[in-house]
């Protein structure tokens, strides 16, 4: 180094000395807030961060739709206190009870529900409404013959009796109730409403048969009920009661008279029952790769990519109404792009010079060779008169030719991460039509290291290239991961469903040991195919 | 030393308090060293800004090993260099074929003396690319090896970009002297 140069170096590091600059008062501010960003984002048991706002947020809106498909419809609030109509679309259920078995709804389809009672009616029974909890399957049987209601007389015509004929519905039809007293409705829209009609003789009035029969003195005029017109038709045997399979609660409304059809089920029965998934699917990771020195942060972030890799499993689900919990066991491959282009370096046992239009960077060599062989060009080069002096000027057409044979190894392969999954969500179903159901889930996921394989770049030199698996490389034995995924089911019938469902899965953790280091997250997004077994 | 080992310490707990406290200690210097590799303040401010994030995250593994003080530069240099790269696409080239050959000796500057700002005007003078790797050979003290690989260049880019600015910054220097 010559003498100008470490004049001018002293000059600027004796100038620099002790140099400071005041920042700014916004930077703190910046700062800080950028760590909090980052504390919000990253999961951390004694912070609050973003996994936690989400699970509040979606409790939020889980109990919100809770609460608000459980207040009463503002029809009601608003109507009188003696006089109370409802008019609520109720959903006709898919199977009714008659005294021996269950039908199809649609066979009864030509039955009006609508019912009528006044206020000069006697008072109403005082008897408490009558649970039963039964079971009932839905599916689906060809409508006999026989069957047609068309023919038969519907409730006719004095005031405060079961009214005409109803317009022919299938699927909904309007019970529409006048009651009196301080009674509110007794009648609520679920809808998910399942009922069914229910014949005289269970009837289950504890009132005496006086009154039962001053009800039946009111009411003059020739009075089929429905659930008489019910019993009356002839119906073929479908299924016998015991092997019916879904719960349903009846009940006798004694606001309503003996000879209405009461279609009521105030809240409905927790309904629990089990599931199985089995599926698969493929799924891209993202790896976010850091690292302190940030050269070596950036090279692996961009010698890396995003690549496809696949996850099978079977989960268990507990479903109850809406809600469920699920758990079960994937086999979750992640793959990672690895191109990377490996400059290794060899030493040549002699230098030499070149000519060349390049840049100065010597300015006395000396010779001492006669021949020598040029590893980079394969050939042998001949030289000056040994021992002679070269003397170049600084920006000389001299250029020194490094005593280093380059070589550029192209790696280009898969790296493959395998972990064995163990999942824990929260669904909640906030879609449910005919077939189709959609379902929100989210939760958390164990991740279980089996192995790696591939390549990577040493954490050591940030250069040479390693194999993850003979490497003493330190991954987590587990990794934490919380799960987002929006499940589309479709059924099939009552046990079997098609399940399609994307997915999103963001690492919690460093997939190595906190004191590496180097950190690796992982980020993957999916989509899951397969069935579901109800039990 | 204790002081500062129990400061490191909480503000490995991310105790806010205690990371005031270390920023108003370091920022100062640091940000004196973000300018010289930076076109103005506002720009060192954005590298220092990174440069902290990175140091709260990686206090942890300050080993304790060699100067502490050395470690905090050298992540700030690291973020500087990112950041020099990542704005290199879009750097204005400036063209210094034209420097003069005039031999200049640097006896004259042995009694010579100037001020920071006028250092800091020299080195903020020059091209983007020269400034960094004079700022890492002539101040830092780095090799043209180790500035080769960390801006992903030639040894020899590197040699003839220091030659190129400590040429400049001889001729800048020269005509501080002249007045």
């Amino acid at each position: 180094m010559n003498q100008e140069f470490e004049n001018i170096g002293k000059i600027f590091q004796k100038g620099f000395e002790g140099y400071t600059v005041e920042p700014s008062k916004s930077l703190w501010a910046a700062i800080k807030y950028k760590l909090w960003l980052q504390s919000f984002i990253r999961f951390g048991v004694g912070t609050f961060n973003v996994y936690y706002a989400s699970t509040l947020l979606v409790a939020s809106i889980v109990g919100g739709v809770a609460i608000v498909q459980n207040l009463p419809s503002s029809e009601n609030t608003l109507l009188s206190e003696n006089e109370i109509f409802i008019n609520e679309k109720l959903e006709i259920p898919a199977w009714i009870e008659t005294k021996d078995n269950y039908y199809p709804q649609e066979y009864f389809s030509d039955i009006d529900l609508k019912t009528r009672i006044q206020n000069d009616r006697p008072e109403p029974l005082n008897e408490k409404s009558e649970t039963k909890a039964t079971t009932l399957p839905q599916v689906s049987q060809p409508k006999p013959e026989n069957s047609t209601m068309d023919d038969i007389g519907i409730l006719s015509g004095q005031p405060g009796e079961a009214n005409g004929t109803g317009p022919k519905t299938s699927e909904n039809l309007t019970l529409s109730t006048i009651a009196t007293g301080n009674n509110k409705s007794n009648i609520n829209s679920d809808d998910q409403l399942t009922t069914h009609a229910q014949g005289p003789e269970k009837l289950d009035l504890s009132s005496s048969e006086k009154e039962k029969s001053n009800v039946e003195e009111a009411n003059t005029g020739d009075i089929v009920s429905a659930k008489e017109q019910i019993e009356n038709i002839e119906l073929p045997k479908i299924k016998e009661k015991e092997t019916l399979v879904y719960d349903t609660i009846i009940v006798y409304d004694t606001l309503i008279y003996y000879d209405t059809v009461a279609i009521h089920q105030p809240k409905l029965k927790p309904r629990m029952n089990m599931s199985i998934d089995i599926y698969g699917g493929p799924n891209t990771s993202y790896f976010k790769y850091a690292h302190a020195m940030a050269g070596f942060e950036d090279t692996l972030n961009h010698f890396t990519s995003a690549s496809s890799g696949y996850q099978v499993g079977m989960n268990i689900n507990l479903h109850l109404n809406r809600f469920e919990i699920s758990t079960g066991l994937s086999y979750h491959q992640i793959e990672e792009d690895f191109a990377y282009e490996e400059l290794t370096s060899e030493n040549n046992p002699i230098e030499y010079w070149r000519y060349s239009n390049g840049e100065p960077l010597h300015e006395i060599d000396t010779v001492d060779q006669v021949f020598m062989f040029d590893s980079v060009n394969s050939s042998f080069v001949s030289m000056p008169v040994i021992h002679e002096t070269w003397t170049a000027q600084i920006d000389s057409d001299y250029v020194e030719i490094p005593s280093w044979t380059h070589q550029v190894k192209n790696y280009d392969n898969l790296n493959k991460y395998t972990y064995l999954n163990i999942p824990l969500r929260l669904g909640y179903t906030f879609y449910d039509r005919d077939r189709v159901s959609l379902a929100a889930r989210a939760g958390g996921n164990l991740g279980i290291f089996i192995n790696a394989k591939g390549k990577g770049i040493s954490w050591t030199d940030h250069k040479s290239v390693i194999q993850l698996d003979e490497s003493d490389l330190p991954f987590m034995k587990t990794n934490f991961s919380w799960i987002l995924g929006m499940a589309v089911n479709y059924r099939f019938d009552e046990r079997l469903n098609f399940i399609v469902e994307p997915w999103y899965r963001g690492s919690l953790n460093s997939m190595f040991e906190s004191n590496h280091p180097v950190s690796a997250k992982v980020n993957s997004l999916g989509i899951n195919i397969g069935l579901r077994f109800h039990l | 030393m204790q002081i500062e080992e129990n400061l490191i310490n909480e503000c490995i707990k991310n105790d806010r308090k205690s990371q005031r406290r270390f920023y108003e200690m370091y920022a100062p210097v640091l940000l004196g060293l973000c300018c010289r590799y930076t076109r103005d303040r506002s720009e060192a401010e954005d590298v220092l800004q990174e440069a902290f994030i990175k140091i709260f995250n990686n206090l942890g593994q300050f080993a304790s090993k060699g100067s502490f003080e050395g470690w905090l530069k050298r992540i700030v240099v690291n973020t500087a260099i990112t950041h020099y790269r990542q704005n290199l696409k879009h750097a204005y080239q400036e063209d210094i074929s034209e420097i003069k050959e005039n031999r200049i000796s640097g006896e004259n500057f042995k009694e010579a003396e100037f001020t920071q700002e006028e250092l800091m005007n020299v080195i903020k003078s020059l091209p983007q690319g020269y400034r960094v790797v004079f700022n890492l050979y002539a101040i830092e003290g780095y090799k043209h090896k180790e500035i080769a690989e960390m801006l992903n260049i030639d040894i020899s880019t590197s040699k003839s970009q220091f030659s190129r600015a400590r040429k400049l910054v001889q001729q800048k220097l020269e005509n501080l002297m002249s007045g």
